[in-house]
């Protein structure tokens, strides 16, 4: 839709230099009309977005679907969006020898979004979310082993995860009228599946030997600051520089870099790179990079196809996840993961609809899993995943 | 190297670029603020690639 805008006002400053005479009352061609084309501004009245989308993630034992449906609202310097998402997991759980089973559960998760644009160099905008269920299907998977190992032990208790949070941003657009600097605060809690601890030991008086689960922190507080730039290169180059830094509960602080471009090669060949990494103290890095080529085969119909890599050094043990005194030693911190993906997807637009449909092939290889934690070798068994998203907007 | 910095985005920000340049830089294929159908990838990959994810939250018992 936005396109449209910028192509009538361009249009109209071409009329100008034409037949400035016949047009003028007709057309406002000041800046302030042109600028409102090329921001979405008030000149433009009270726009709406409806999306929708549902992504999968497949593989022989692991498969989740996802679903949304967006709402949004723009009356040119204030915009409301509404969005609920619905993740659905269905996993053939298997481990040690002892436990294989099937487990469903599912995730809702409703947001609200309002932004705001104070004048032409400030916005800001306010985010609202909370979600009810597990977040990932390595939790269930986890929470499962869990609940066999400790086959009823006095102490276990049902996991019951949900979480909220908020964000607030503020955005400055620089001198050239075009690269913006954001800074955005977050605070989230999360309310987990709580590692368990078992613990056995023997008694003097009957019944002589007691199994007990104990749980560790369950409740997790997020506080999180991301900056990022967006800064054109060239006329042919645009980049987006992000740096995040989050403190959360019982771990040092988490920080992320990542930039991404995009370069038009030639004509409507377009190569697009994201390069980024993960640190955390003591031992936890993260990298990742990608590359996407995409190509315009005509107006209204671009390809892209993808390839990405990622490696990190596994999850930090939780301390809380040893056994004191007992029946297991284990962690359910995952090993080191090297994974890549290759992806095809085709992006269609005309007029005021959109759509898009992509497939991934992504391969998951991970690291040996510690001695004596093999009740949780089947969630990190290298997989083969096939991730499919399509979706469609719809502006009016 | 701070200076650097600054002096590079002050650069960057006060470059002019023409109507049309900006036409250009703001089509979906140029931008990264990508949201409904123009977001290409399965959002379900950060499930696997924990270090990928801006989300710091958990639900998860590792």
């Amino acid at each position: 839709m936005k396109l449209i805008h910028y192509i009538l006002a361009l249009s109209a400053a071409s009329h100008v230099s034409a037949e400035e005479e016949d047009f003028t009352e007709e057309i406002d061609f000041s800046p302030v009309s042109v600028a409102d084309a090329l921001t979405g501004g008030s000149g433009l009245g009270t726009t709406y977005t409806l999306s929708t989308d549902a992504d999968f993630l497949i593989s022989d034992d692991i498969n989740v679907q996802r679903y949304s449906a967006d709402f949004k609202v723009d009356f040119g310097k204030t915009n409301l969006g509404l969005t609920y998402r619905r993740s659905e997991y269905d996993l053939d759980i298997s481990g040690a020898s002892f436990f294989s089973r099937n487990r469903t559960e599912d995730n809702d998760q409703l947001s609200l979004s309002l932004g705001q644009e104070w004048n032409d160099r400030f916005s800001s905008g306010l985010t609202l979310a909370g979600y009810k269920g597990f977040t990932s299907h390595r939790s269930i998977w986890i929470t499962e082993a869990f609940e066999t190992l400790s086959g009823g032990a006095q102490g276990f208790k049902e996991p019951n995860p949900f979480g909220f949070s908020t964000s607030l941003s503020n955005t400055f657009t620089l001198p050239n009228d075009f690269d913006t600097i954001s800074i955005a605060v977050g605070y989230s809690r999360d309310r987990v599946a709580p590692a368990q601890t078992i613990e056995s030991g023997s008694l003097d008086v009957p019944p002589f030997f007691f199994v007990r689960a104990a749980r560790t922190d369950d409740t997790i507080d997020t506080v999180s600051v991301n900056v990022t730039g967006n800064f054109y290169i060239t006329n042919k180059i645009t980049s987006e520089w992000f740096a995040r830094a989050a403190w959360i509960t019982n771990r040092d602080v988490r920080t992320q870099l990542r930039l991404r471009t995009a370069w038009n090669v030639v004509g409507g060949l377009t190569l697009r790179g994201e390069f980024g990494a993960t640190f955390e103290q003591p031992e936890f890095e993260a990298f990742f990079g990608g590359v996407t080529l995409t190509y315009q085969l005509i107006d209204s119909l671009s390809v892209s196809l993808g390839y990405r890599l990622y490696s990190d050094t596994g999850d930090i043990s939780s301390p809380g996840l040893a056994s004191s005194g007992g029946v297991a030693g284990f962690s359910s911190a995952a090993p080191p993961l090297d994974s890549n993906e290759v992806s095809l997807s085709f992006f269609w637009s005309q007029g005021a609809h959109s759509a898009n449909a992509s497939v991934a092939y992504l391969q998951s290889d991970f690291g040996s899993i510690p001695a004596g934690s093999e009740l949780f070798e089947g969630v990190f068994e290298d997989r083969d995943f096939l991730a499919v998203r399509a979706a469609y907007t719809y502006e009016f | 190297m701070g200076l650097g910095a600054i002096f590079a985005l002050t650069a960057c920000g006060t470059r002019e670029l023409s109507v049309v340049d900006k036409i250009f830089l703001t089509a979906p294929v140029m931008r990264f603020d990508h949201s409904g159908a123009e977001l290409a990838e399965c959002t379900l990959v950060s499930q696997l690639e924990r270090g990928r994810s801006s989300a710091a939250g958990g639900g998860g018992a590792g």
